[in-house]
């Protein structure tokens, strides 16, 4: 580490800024100088290019801390959700995840133990019209009889007897033609309108995003390919248009249409969407085809039209993780984690093995640098989220304060025992306890509002988490060296010297090997750190795909190292199941390290992402078993390692 | 033999099979078919449809597309009900349920409140309302990891070395390498605890400003902090909150709509209860069987 002569008129401007609060450009140029004084000059200079900036603010516009949020969460508007007995509404789940307690649709009340940064409500909120505010008092309303009686009834405070009596007149069939809604129109206000209201309304720039999104439910067969659409535009942009469907004529069950709809909403109305794609676990399949998708060749078109508008992939999810197979990756102790590997998504149909290459985030990375290496382009160029698809209203993923995925499955006795789903013909069965406390999206946007997050998506600066809301930094470059670890601003180094998560390194400089700077900081409620791993993934002189996991910095460090197999001993565990207790007495609360690629072939495609895993703590089902005195069933999982999976950056060679 | 070809009882049997097969051969054979009638309304709202959907009209062979549709689904919709398929049907059930429920919630949320509601409600919930605590600061971090033994010691020196100083000196240097952001400029006290924990924030929020203090512990190590400036929580005026009053107001005029209009409707039943010696749980179900 250096320790580089400081300019004395740090701490001056620090006292004298902050004393006199109105100050703040004085604040600012402190920062600058700070930032200036911990590298050295050089470095400095490429960090911040020479340029005299008046706005002191303007050399320093990196994103200084990741926004957690849920871009994935049905409430009752869904059809299922509310089938299966949901309650909340959009703005609900919006009070919800600003923090405040709310009452689950079970009747419980629940807070989370910290608020969320944005959240995306994604119902399938479709075809849902219903009565039109004939009380608001339009002119056409005001010059009918009926019309204006309704109107004065509800402003005189009777408004559920001008409801009763609108249903009775409807009923009867007396209703007014002059006020008579037609279906499809205008008059109809539809669920829509009110998802979108419910984001206008709780979007807070600065503090807390609400997204307006909506989940395109493509399911045909049970095969579970569905997608979250999110609009960085509000109302008046996402208004005009309505959430795509399934059915035919006027949707369709393929991804590529969806894709099309995305094209014309950006080209009618100057707006922007994006399409998340589900976890594809539960696709048998057909979520990375390779060959043939929806009955169309996986040719360049498909590849573009997938790399453009599925920026992101959503690995983990309370229906099981999709980072990796413990069948993909045999050499991987830690891919076999939350698995749900049975079948389908209403078990309709088993699962086979050879289904799950097209289905995990690791080999669909990988496969991507096979069709990049064919058709020029990569369709699998996906960072990676984390979100809930809760179908509660409720973003309540932290191990002991989960709320289910379905209003069923909050909080009670009967959840640790119950079937989730079983089909007795394919065999396919699901228990409650299987259902995954997962997860969360984790963005590094340089504000909190829709237009920041959403670059920062499309950017794929991102990464997922199981629900932990762990500080992940990955930058990749040429030139990291090992002190770079030890600077007092990583990020400022890191975004000097390269690229972050979800970037690109190409033609790699002769005799040159890619370099990475990796940080993570544990949650400041949450666990300490076990390791941090690289994942390594690329195509190799005969094409064929390679995966290598590295452990590159841990905790403990002083008391393990690896054995002669390469493997780092396990971190050992503090957990106490029956109290569903541990302490942070083994692990790290901070890890960092610069890592080189010990095996690099400046010809051959590659990927690499971070992995971060905390040290063991009590899953759900020990905080169940605890808190209602049930025995769990056996084979029932009951500690866990949360994690995060960053977005890769990816090496193309030179021409 | 011959004699129950004599009994009156096979007459009139065959004489009624007669007349039903005649009848079967010479009346109409089906009942007629009932109609769909495809309005002008109903073709321009499928077109509504379509254009919000694609944000462009369909073309003539769109139109036809939707048209067929419209039939199809309408032939199922009709045969469906005939069967009573509704009838038990939870997903179908729980939507018309959701629907009305709109309706009711459409009809209390028409009027918009007044100052004087918003004043009264907010007259009701100052505590809810407060703005949050703002603070700015900056801190210099000991790793718990690096330090062991030592941490509390070494943060004692840091700190005296920090307040004792003249400006020759860069805090940072002093402190660990982190993740955490080293700086803070009037961020709310909740994002402070979302990154350093609740007791460091609570912690922080009370020191005196102007003067190094600390240490102050996190789940990370120690912190040694300078505030600079701080607004304490404080009640809000009206302008400031009025978004967020309006919000909450609306919200529960909505639900008290809903609850009206199920009360209301409820009027309309009797209802018996005849399992579990017709006592009805404990819940709002309870206080309102008749």
């Amino acid at each position: 580490m250096k320790h580089v002569p400081i300019s004395t008129r740090v701490i001056v401007f620090a006292v004298a800024a902050m004393a006199a609060a109105a100050s703040t450009a004085a604040v600012a140029a402190d920062s600058q100088v700070g930032v200036a004084g911990a590298l050295d000059k050089q470095s400095a200079e490429k960090a911040f290019p020479a340029q005299k900036l008046y706005s002191p603010y303007a050399g320093r516009n990196f994103p200084t801390r990741p926004y957690f949020g849920d871009t994935h969460l049905h409430t009752s508007f869904s059809m299922d959700a509310g089938a299966f007995g949901a309650r909340l509404t959009p703005r609900d789940a919006y009070v919800f995840a600003k923090g405040n307690e709310v009452k689950s649709s079970s009747g419980q009340p629940v807070k989370l133990s910290r608020p969320l940064d944005f959240l995306v409500v994604a119902d399938h909120s479709d075809g849902m019209g219903f009565f039109p505010l004939i009380i608001g008092g339009s002119p056409e309303i005001l010059a009918d009889p009926q019309g204006r009686k309704w109107h004065e009834m509800v402003l005189g405070g009777e408004g559920a007897a001008a409801a009763i009596d609108i249903i009775q007149s409807f009923g009867k069939g007396t209703i007014s033609k002059a006020i008579m809604p037609v279906p499809g129109t205008r008059a109809y206000q539809s669920a829509w309108d009110e998802t979108i209201k419910a984001a206008e309304e709780a979007n807070d720039p600065g503090r807390f995003t609400a997204f307006i999104g909506y989940e395109w439910t493509s399911n045909t067969g049970g095969n579970n390919l569905h997608r979250n659409v999110i609009f960085r535009d509000g109302a008046t942009k996402a208004g005009v248009t309505v959430p795509y469907t399934t059915m035919q004529p006027l949707g369709s069950d393929n991804p590529a249409d969806l894709w099309k709809w995305m094209a014309g909403f950006e080209e009618k109305t100057g707006g922007n969407v994006l399409a998340i794609a589900h976890n594809g676990n539960l696709s048998n399949g057909r979520m990375f085809p390779t060959v043939e998708a929806v009955g169309k060749p996986v040719d360049r078109a498909y590849a573009e039209n997938r790399a453009k508008w599925e920026r992101l992939y959503e690995v983990t999810q309370t229906k099981g993780d999709g980072e990796a197979h413990p069948y993909l990756s045999p050499n991987d102790e830690f891919a076999n984690f939350e698995t749900w590997d049975k079948g389908n998504l209403d078990g309709s149909a088993a699962k086979t093995k050879d289904m799950l290459e097209f289905e995990y985030a690791r080999s669909a990375l990988k496969n991507g640098l096979m069709l990049e290496q064919k058709l020029a382009v990569n369709p699998y160029k996906f960072g990676l989220v984390g979100s809930s698809d809760a179908h509660t209203g409720l973003a309540a993923m932290e191990e002991d304060n989960f709320f289910g995925k379905t209003a069923p499955q909050e909080p009670s006795p009967e959840r640790m025992t119950a079937k989730f789903f079983d089909n007795p013909q394919t065999g396919v069965k699901i228990m409650d306890w299987e259902v995954s406390a997962s997860g969360y999206a984790a963005v590094w946007a340089t504000d909190n509002t829709r237009e920041a997050l959403f670059d920062a998506m499309e950017r794929r600066e991102t990464y997922a988490t199981t629900g932990t809301r762990v500080i992940v930094r990955f930058f990749g470059g040429w030139e990291f060296e090992p002190q770079d670890a030890g600077n007092r601003l990583p990020a400022a180094i890191g975004y000097g010297k390269g690229v972050p998560m979800g970037g690109d390194l190409s033609a790699a400089p002769s005799g040159k090997s890619p370099t990475f700077l990796v940080a993570a900081l544990k949650d400041p409620l949450g666990a300490n750190l076990d390791r941090i791993q690289i994942v390594k993934g690329w195509l190799d002189a005969k094409g064929a795909v390679q995966e290598k996991v590295y452990d590159v910095v841990w905790g403990d460090a002083d008391k393990r190292a690896p054995g002669a197999d390469g493997k780092l001993p396990p971190v050992g565990s503090t957990v106490d199941v029956a109290n569903a207790t541990w302490t942070n007495t083994i692990g790290d609360p901070e890890l960092i390290t610069v890592w080189i690629d010990p095996s690099f072939d400046p010809k051959q495609r590659a990927f690499y992402y971070a992995r971060v895993l905390e040290i063991p703590t009590p899953r759900w089902t020990a905080y169940d078993a605890k808190r209602f005195g049930i025995q769990p069933l056996p084979g029932t999982t009951l500690t866990l390692q949360e994690r995060a999976y960053t977005s890769p950056i990816w090496y193309t060679p030179g021409r | 033999m011959r004699r129950w070809l004599k009994e009156p009882l096979l007459h009139f049997l065959l004489l009624g099979l007669a007349i039903f097969g005649a009848y079967r051969l010479l009346g109409p054979d089906e009942p007629p078919p009932s109609s769909i009638v495809v309005t002008e309304g109903i073709i321009n709202g499928q077109i509504e449809s379509f254009s919000r959907t694609w944000l462009r009209p369909p073309t003539p062979q769109e139109v036809n597309e939707l048209i067929r549709e419209y039939v199809r689904e309408e032939v199922y919709y009709r045969e469906g009900m005939a069967l009573a398929l509704d009838r038990d049907d939870t997903v179908i059930r729980r939507r018309l349920k959701q629907k009305l429920e709109f309706v009711a919630e459409a009809a209390g949320i028409a009027a918009e409140p007044t100052d004087e509601d918003l004043r009264a409600y907010l007259e009701q919930r100052r505590d809810a309302y407060q703005t949050d605590a703002r603070l700015s600061f900056v801190h210099v971090f000991l790793s718990a990891e690096r330090h062991g033994d030592a941490l509390e010691q070494d943060a004692a020196r840091v700190l005296g070395t920090l307040q004792s100083s003249n400006e020759a000196m860069d805090p940072a240097a002093l402190g660990d390498p982190t993740l955490l952001e080293r700086q803070f400029e009037d961020v709310p006290l909740r994002d402070v605890a979302a990154q350093f924990g609740d007791e460091f924030a609570d912690r922080v929020a009370e020191v005196p400003v102007g003067r190094w203090q600390g240490p102050i512990e996190s789940s990370y190590g120690m912190h040694l902090v300078l505030v600079g400036a701080r607004k304490d929580r404080r009640a809000p005026e009206l302008a400031e909150v009025r978004d967020a009053l309006r919000r909450d107001w609306l919200n529960e005029r909505r639900i008290a709509a809903n609850e009206a209009y199920y009360q209301s409707l409820l009027q309309r039943y009797t209802v018996t209860i005849e399992g579990r010696g017709g006592k009805v749980l404990d819940g709002p179900a309870g206080g309102t069987v008749q």
